[in-house]
């Protein structure tokens, strides 16, 4: 709840300094950029693996919302949302750009009918392990830049923290729905690795 | 056979390529998004599979942790 007014006043602020920033005042501009940089920082180093992109493209993002800003509107919805397709857009460029995906590609696996299912257990962490995951979700992002290979990692994120669907990522990728599903599995295996070698207990 | 075919000239073993199926399988159940029916199967095995329960784990933790921060609109220092 107290993080909810947080947000909602934070929002609030958000829309009052784009309004001023798109009217010219570049005092609030400034204040919007000091205000969200190491977000959008962080979000691009997570995804890059390396400072100098990150620093890249979170500079690329903070130029497209100033030459944009005039675009935006609270119709819209809030200005962090919009900042974040931004970021997320001028990321994933970068990650088009790098040219760095070097395994051969699978043949796609086409989806057949598709039904819904829901009959599994929920497997949401319960109250006494909240404690543990807030430091395993430290360890998980410091684990997610040790991942070896650049396409598995970012193949990764979008799937699981982004949440793109395969197919999409297979087309910001240029690579074929079974090489990107092959990528995420290796990750996801690597960074089980990593993280027992990091003592978390809850992986076995 | 055309399944296994791909896999040999890839470098993927079939084993592999199954567990990918089956992983995706489950983060599509996870996210809510419709499964074929031969998803329904990769997840029903998938769930019944021991040896498969840490990238389950691991999964479930992207998915609960972070996406619920990634919604969390974005503050100055929060991360």
């Amino acid at each position: 709840m107290a993080r909810q007014t947080t947000n909602d006043l934070s929002a609030v602020e958000d829309t009052y300094l784009a309004t001023q920033a798109k009217a010219g005042n570049d005092a609030a501009f400034r204040q919007l950029f000091d205000k969200h940089y190491k977000w959008v920082y962080n979000k691009a180093h997570r995804m890059l693996g390396n400072y100098q992109d990150a620093e890249e493209v979170a500079s690329d993002v903070f130029i497209k919302v100033w030459q944009k800003l005039g675009k935006w509107n609270t119709e819209q919805g809030s200005f962090q949302a919009w900042l974040n397709t931004v970021a997320r857009n001028t990321i994933i460029d970068a990650i088009r750009k790098r040219d760095r995906i070097r395994e051969r590609p699978l043949s796609g696996l086409p989806d057949e009918d598709e039904q819904p299912l829901s009959q599994y257990e929920d497997p949401r962490p319960g109250p006494d392990q909240e404690f543990e995951a807030a430091e395993a979700q430290r360890l998980l992002e410091g684990a997610l830049e040790q991942v070896t290979k650049p396409n598995h990692r970012i193949a990764w994120m979008l799937r699981h923290l982004e949440g793109y669907s395969i197919a999409e990522i297979a087309r910001i990728l240029n690579r074929k729905d079974g090489t990107v599903k092959i990528w995420i599995f290796r990750c996801t295996e690597e960074l089980r690795k990593i993280l027992i070698a990091k003592g978390i207990q809850w992986i076995y | 056979m055309r399944f296994w075919r791909k896999s040999r000239r890839l470098d993927i073993s079939a084993d592999e390529l199954k567990k990918a199926e089956m992983l995706e399988a489950y983060t599509r159940w996870l996210k809510n998004e419709r499964l074929s029916r031969k998803q329904k199967r990769l997840l029903k095995e998938f769930n019944s599979s021991p040896a498969l329960r840490p990238l389950k784990q691991l999964v479930d933790f992207a998915h609960y942790r972070f996406e619920e921060r990634e919604n969390i609109m974005p503050r100055p220092g929060s991360e």
